[in-house]
């Protein structure tokens, strides 16, 4: 018995070693090599020596371009996330609760936009946003500027850009979460007295919270390291983490800054990521009753 | 289990034979590989089309495998490979991020008695250790609607009148330090620097930044810029694309041109056939082809271009005395800290 359970767990061990031993090739080793770059010493004007040195994570902490590049990485991460989680709650919620055939097309619908490349996405904004852009046609034309309202190249164009990008992947989390609840728990409510809004407040959002919650985590982490539409949407004035790092490795051949900026950003990501899963840990478990309830109902 | 055993021994030899197969060198076979690092798609294709056949005259039984990657990859490859046997015979690259390789000791110092065709290279796209194969300079484009007459000087960037109409492509600052420099007759003698408060004064004009050339082309076209410093092939493909008409000009301080070319890496395999790679590059009728197809200019004096390129991709003689010859290696050497500077002081303000 106990010589079948070992030969069961080798086969197992040797079915995810293939797996196992791509991830650390393809991913850890070249981590923990930027790791170690990040220690080098660069050389303006030339190319990076070996070294142990601390100098580039000090010039970037003390570096206000640098500061401002991070925070505007967080701050338009959160505001994207917190945008995206408005937009999407509603479509999850009606894709959840429709039973006709149209569910699939409209879930196709929400899918698409994934099969058209950001680049391509943000020409479009910028067709959009530009000076001579539909929008500033139209403010123009019914009068409420003189001249054309810079939209490029700012914060709320940048957010709203990112937004566009992972709202399908928020759609989609809620609405299979949302999919779970039963709709007689809403019916019941409703039943009682409440009022639609009260049950989305009470009822609703609650028993659904460990999807919003992995949902925006998810975005998170994709708004934080976004690239190509902070570069083209951004510019040079709305920067942000990962087109800054890739210049400085493409641009100036600044290997250690660019891995110490990397490091940076693995970091603020990992530890805001365990911090917000300790989170949904402890509202997964507070609703456990909420999901007997779904049982029983 | 014993499937998956036989899976996992199958596996085992298939990595071993593909280890015996992978250096043909060592065991003493002739190599009969040229291996070629450039960019893909239509550079590939137009070096398939165009470099091949001329390699293949001198070289019947030598093949050309081309492996390629954008230009990080290559810098990367490149220096990662310095200290053992490289993998590309040649390599493609642009002569800014060639100045850092041969600042890094990487490339091999050209022995041009192997190039018979270097004897025609154009004077002033001349470097020891790459071999040009196309070219274009820095100009002056400009939205013929808004700008009614040909600019002749740099300095109608600065000129107040165009303020709010002025865009700048972020990766071609230099050449905008440049234009700074040429106006203030800086260019000679390594100074530009000294012209760096000229150039930062740009912020007065309330530029717009750009960070993709075809976010660029879209602001000329359409009006929201008037002018701008950028490739004299864009100019032509914007063109071609509708919109309001575009301009380009050398102004009369000159300009410097952007070359790309080949060179051979110190630590290369086979050497023989690269230099007549090389030469091959440079052959007049695959110059004509290779570079009208991709929007340059020659590199050579006996690869002569129709009027009707010239007027489209080329330069004519008087704007070839136009375009001036720079030391690569001061731009390469200064170019991180002008574009810190740049970030900090300019891009971002």
């Amino acid at each position: 018995m106990s010589q079948n359970r070992n030969k069961s767990r080798f086969e197992i061990g040797m079915l995810i070693a293939p797996t196992t031993i791509l991830i650390t090739i393809m991913f850890l080793l070249p981590l923990i090599y930027f790791l170690r770059v990040s220690f080098n010493q660069n050389i303006l004007g030339g190319f990076m020596e070996s070294a142990w040195t601390i100098e580039n994570y000090i010039g970037f902490f003390t570096d206000p371009y640098f500061l401002k590049i991070l925070w505007n990485t967080i701050y338009i991460s959160i505001a994207a996330t917190l945008l995206t989680l408005v937009m999407a709650f509603p479509i999850a919620y009606i894709l959840a609760r429709m039973t006709s055939n149209w569910k699939g097309v409209l879930i196709a619908l929400v899918v698409f936009p994934l099969l058209v490349g950001n680049i391509v996405r943000d020409i479009g904004w910028i067709s959009f946003f530009s000076e001579n852009g539909l929008v500033n046609r139209i403010i123009t034309k019914i009068g409420l500027t003189d001249g054309p309202v810079q939209f490029l190249e700012t914060p709320p164009a940048v957010i709203i850009a990112i937004a566009n990008v992972v709202l399908p992947y928020m759609i989609l989390t809620i609405q299979s979460v949302i999919e779970r609840i039963n709709p007689a728990l809403e019916e019941a409510a409703i039943d009682l007295g409440a009022s639609r809004w009260k049950v989305i407040r009470t009822v609703l959002i609650p028993i659904a919270m460990p999807g919003i919650l992995a949902g925006t985590l998810f975005v998170f982490i994709l708004s934080m390291n976004a690239y190509t539409t902070p570069l083209v949407i951004g510019g040079t004035k709305v920067q942000m983490m990962a087109p800054a790092l890739y210049a400085q490795i493409n641009e100036v051949s600044n290997w250690p800054m660019g891995s110490a900026m990397a490091i940076i950003l693995i970091t603020i990501t990992l530890l805001s990521s365990i911090l917000y899963l300790r989170v949904i840990e402890r509202t997964t478990s507070g609703s456990n009753h909420a999901t007997t309830t779904e049982v029983k109902g | 289990m014993r499937k998956f055993s036989l899976f996992l021994s199958m596996m085992v030899l298939l990595l071993m034979l593909a280890a015996c197969g992978g250096d043909k060198t060592s065991s003493g076979e002739t190599n009969s590989e040229v291996v070629v690092g450039a960019w893909g798609g239509d550079y590939q294709q137009f070096l398939t089309d165009y470099v091949n056949p001329k390699f293949k005259e001198a070289n019947s039984d030598t093949e050309v495998v081309y492996v390629p990657s954008d230009a990080s990859s290559r810098l990367t490859k490149l220096r990662v490979e310095k200290e053992g046997n490289g993998t590309f015979d040649v390599v493609q690259l642009s002569y800014d991020t060639i100045q850092e390789m041969i600042d890094e000791e990487i490339m091999m110092k050209l022995d041009y008695s192997k190039i018979p065709n270097s004897e025609n290279i154009k004077p002033n796209l001349e470097n020891p250790y790459f071999v040009p194969h196309i070219y274009s300079a820095g100009v002056l484009l400009y939205n013929e609607k808004l700008v009614k007459e040909e600019p002749q000087s740099w300095e109608v960037l600065w000129d107040p009148k165009y303020k709010g109409k002025v865009g700048v492509y972020v990766d071609v600052f230099d050449r905008w330090l440049y234009a700074a420099a040429a106006v203030e007759g800086n260019t000679e003698g390594q100074n530009w620097e000294k012209s760096w408060d000229k150039f930062a004064s740009i912020t007065k004009q309330n530029p717009k930044f750009y960070t993709s050339q075809e976010a660029l082309g879209t602001a000329l076209k359409t009006g929201e810029i008037a002018l701008t410093i950028g490739w004299k092939s864009r100019a032509v493909q914007w063109n071609e694309s509708g919109g309001d008409p575009i301009g380009n000009t050398i102004p009369q301080e000159g300009t410097y041109p952007r070359i790309y070319g080949g060179g051979i890496p110190a630590n290369a395999q086979n050497v023989e056939a690269a230099y007549d790679y090389l030469n091959a590059m440079l052959e007049p009728e695959a110059q004509v082809e290779f570079a009208a197809n991709m929007g340059y200019d020659t590199t050579v004096v006996n690869a002569e271009m129709s009027d009707e390129l010239i007027e489209d991709v080329g330069f004519s003689k008087e704007e070839t005395k136009l375009v001036k010859s720079v030391d690569l290696g001061y731009v390469s050497e200064n170019y991180a800290a002008w574009k810190q500077k740049f970030d900090r002081e300019i891009a971002s303000e």
